[in-house]
């Protein structure tokens, strides 16, 4: 566990120092963005000085590191305001989102998978093939505004985009979910027709067992650990902020800030944003590893062999 | 294990059926406005991006407004020239209170003015340098220039706040003005609730980045109004819905061809001369803005009390622009190579690429770059470019001229992008600054007469406002763009 955290800091340190870097040399200026081009090269310099973009990048590196260790994540360049602040406003929206766009995952994966699985090469085996290329292949950015038209302009069922209105978390959260749920409905067939050659199945069969006792208390069971360290892969890039679905559906979550950040070259809420989607990641990932060892004690350090 | 997947999803289930019934949406006295960016900042004098400054406009009253020939005209103040280096401004008689009940007084104007030129953070600050002293005289202020300048009444566009606010630095999220609305609140979409102090009319300016989704939310009922940036041709598509209404006025946008003349192909006269020849601009305006923007030959928009109204144009003539580029030993056999570079706005990659074909009819081989927009514009400021093209937008003063061509302009203290250097534009441009409008606007004419010449750029076209409305009276564009309209507007079914 320790050595986990060790790594875990060594990552946050690495991510931070990036994301630092590369800010500072990509090409724009947040001069110009809170100046426009009217002002003159000594108001330009009097705003970097008062800004410390004059420091050299390594005390400018040396004091973001100091100030984080403290949780200070820097004031917006833009907004003018606590970088912790904008983070803390966003961040409920995207996780409303993830969970919602996961819950739908889960909704539509299991039963498929188990489907699929159940049928192979059959009727429901296809259709669920169908739906698997048909949720992979269909971008996010389409899908939305195909959504929106069918259940808001012609059904009226829901609003349009935003999330002040009743409903408006049902078509973001199918629009991000169908795409996951079509790659997890895939892995969990890929792994139910894994195990079902499996002997203890044959077992569980000749002991009189139904077909869906066995797949559900028998075959599932086995066959759920490559499917959940895929569901905790697809939950942390839910809760980085889907970007793409975000910026549809004028949700207003981290993705969005980090996409008008980057526009507007705002390097401390860039770089805020950044290493909160690379702590969701990480804990995200941790708890995956700690699901996956106590569901299966075999992966478990030291007992692998 | 089924137990346990209920246990699992019926929660999840019961989440997503819960958003269905989730918080209220907007009273229906609130008018909403879609628009693609939040505003940055309602700071009255620190703002620069669009939005903010169109949203400050409503919750501010400026110390000098324009009419429509952009000739400034008496705001918050009057004011009277003693000379050209000092001015005397006195608060209009009947003005409106700040929001919060206070008066105007003549202290908020010294403040506002003491801050737009001393804050580091102030895009006004250089335009105001030279107020040496502010100074109060009696019933009204006194202002102290270290150097004449015949027309300091139009760099007085600056909204006024209190000057405690001013001196608490919280305007930005907490604006505070004399104008015709007031923040409620701001939305958790970085858009804002304002108030119309008059009639306590409600305004939400939602933040909808998404092109379609505007449109699609226009559609459904959920907007009332969106003003420009849609995709062209979706405004008669929209506008075939009886409840939408789409008015069109010509803006003062104004798109340009831009050259560096550093380089060894474009700063070649013959060579920007071939490209204004080979380029239909009114076939691009009839077919890809639907005709809602209008060819020019200058920057500054027709009325304008400097423009040049007899500039000449350089026609459509491939003929032309391919005798010029054989002249210069390109061909058929022998294309000239230029790159352009431009945004990933997919409307402008597709302007691009009917330019590209444009220019490959006369044997003009365009290398598109795009770039995301700071990226792009990072490069157009360095000088990394051989062609571009962008917009001027909200263009008010002739000192634009100073700001694009004179030589003292070069980015990045200024947008000389092109880095034209004609030390007659510059005398004219010096000469001009010194002068009153009616003496200066001859010399202003010439200098546009002279970079047509030069072809410091291709002038393209200024693009119309296009407002559409659902359930919105008394709702008119204008060609600035601004949401001064909002004043009057009234929900139509009132």
């Amino acid at each position: 566990m320790l050595s986990r955290l060790g790594d875990t800091l060594l990552v946050l340190f690495g991510v931070v120092s990036l994301v630092f870097f590369l800010s500072a040399v990509i090409p724009g200026d947040p001069v110009d963005v809170m100046l426009g081009e009217h002002a003159s090269s000594a108001d330009r310099e009097a705003l970097r000085h008062s800004l410390g973009l004059d420091r050299p990048l390594a005390a400018r590196w040396a004091g973001y590191l100091q100030a984080l260790a403290r949780g200070d994540m820097g004031r917006s360049l833009v907004h003018k305001r606590p970088v912790r602040a904008l983070i803390a406003e966003r961040l409920p929206a995207t996780l409303e989102m993830a969970v919602a766009a996961f819950g739908v995952v889960l909704l539509i994966a299991f039963p498929l998978g188990l489907l699929a699985a159940q049928y192979p090469g059959r009727l429901p085996d296809r259709l669920a093939a169908l739906f698997a290329l048909a949720g992979q292949s269909i971008p996010n950015f389409w899908l939305g505004p195909m959504l929106v038209l069918l259940f808001s302009i012609q059904l009226g069922w829901l609003p349009v985009s935003g999330n002040r209105a009743p409903g408006s978390l049902v078509l973001p959260a199918l629009t991000l979910g169908t795409s996951m749920a079509a790659i997890s409905m895939r892995m969990l067939r890929a792994s139910l027709l894994e195990v079902a050659g499996e002997a203890y199945l044959r077992t569980a069969r000749a002991k009189g067992l139904g077909p869906a006792r066995v797949l559900l208390r028998h075959a599932l069971p086995n066959a759920l650990l490559p499917v959940i360290t895929l569901l905790g892969l697809q939950l942390g890039g839910l809760l980085s902020g889907a970007v793409i679905t975000e910026v549809v559906f004028a949700w207003p979550g981290i993705g969005s800030l980090l996409i008008d950040a980057i526009s507007q070259r705002d390097y401390p809420v860039i770089q805020g944003v950044v290493l909160v989607i690379a702590l969701i990641y990480i804990v995200i990932n941790l708890a995956t590893d700690l699901l996956a060892q106590w569901l299966d004690p075999r992966t478990r350090e030291g007992r692998a062999a | 294990m089924v137990r346990g997947t209920v246990r699992l999803v019926l929660p999840l289930l019961l989440l997503l059926l819960s958003a269905c019934a989730r918080g209220p949406a907007d009273t229906p006295r609130a008018l909403v406005f879609a628009v693609a960016h939040a505003p940055a900042s309602l700071h009255p004098l620190l703002a620069t991006d669009a939005v903010s400054e169109r949203i400050n406009a409503l919750i501010y009253r400026p110390l000098v407004r324009f009419d429509a020939h952009q000739a400034p005209q008496p705001g918050v103040v009057r004011w009277q020239a003693i000379d050209a280096s000092h001015y005397r401004l006195w608060l209009r008689p009947g003005l409106a209170p700040f929001s919060d009940g206070r008066p105007v007084r003549l202290a908020d104007v010294a403040a506002t003015l003491r801050r737009a030129r001393d804050d580091p953070a102030s895009p006004h600050a250089g335009a105001l340098r030279h107020i040496q002293r502010i100074r109060r005289d009696g019933d009204h202020l006194l202002l102290s220039l270290s150097r004449p300048d015949p027309r300091l009444p139009a760099r007085l566009h600056l909204g006024v706040a209190p000057a405690d606010a001013l001196a608490r630095g919280d305007l930005a999220r907490h604006p505070l003005g004399s104008g015709a609305f007031r923040l409620l609140a701001w939305q958790d979409d970085g858009g804002v609730l304002l108030q119309r102090r008059r009639d306590g009319l409600r305004l939400r300016f939602a933040v909808v980045p998404d092109p379609t989704m505007r449109a699609l939310k226009l559609l459904h009922g959920e907007a009332h109004l969106v003003q420009n940036d849609l995709p062209y041709e979706m405004y008669p598509v929209l506008a075939r819905d009886r409840a939408i209404r789409l008015q069109a006025v010509p803006g003062t946008t104004f798109s340009y061809l831009g050259f560096n003349l550093d380089d060894p192909v474009t700063g070649q006269r013959a060579v920007r001369e071939a490209i204004a020849h080979a380029i239909d601009r009114q076939a691009i305006v009839d077919h890809l803005f639907n005709g809602h923007a209008h060819p020019t030959n200058t920057l500054l928009a027709p009325g304008h009390w400097a423009a040049h109204p007899g500039l000449p144009d350089y026609a459509y003539d491939p003929a032309r622009a391919r005798a010029l580029l054989a002249g210069l030993g390109h061909g058929p056999g022998h294309p000239l190579r230029i790159e352009y570079k431009t945004s990933t706005d997919p409307f402008r990659l597709r302007v691009a690429a009917v330019l590209q074909a444009q220019l490959a009819r006369v044997g003009i081989d365009l290398r598109i770059r795009s770039h995301e927009w700071g990226t792009f514009f990072g490069d157009i400021k360095a000088g990394r470019f051989q062609m571009y093209s962008l917009s001027w937008v909200g263009i008010r003063s002739p000192d634009i001229f100073r700001h694009v061509f004179h030589s003292a302009s070069l980015p990045p203290g200024g947008a000389n992008r092109g880095r034209y250097r004609s030390p007659e534009v510059d005398r004219l441009i010096d000469r001009a600054e010194r002068l009153p409008r009616a003496r200066a606007a001859p010399l202003y004419r010439r200098v546009q007469a002279i970079v047509h010449h030069d072809l410091v750029y291709v002038p393209l076209w200024h693009e119309d406002n296009l407002l559409l409305t659902r359930g919105v009276a008394r709702a008119r564009p204008r060609p600035d763009g601004g949401y001064g309209f909002l004043e009057q507007v009234s929900l139509a079914h009132e």
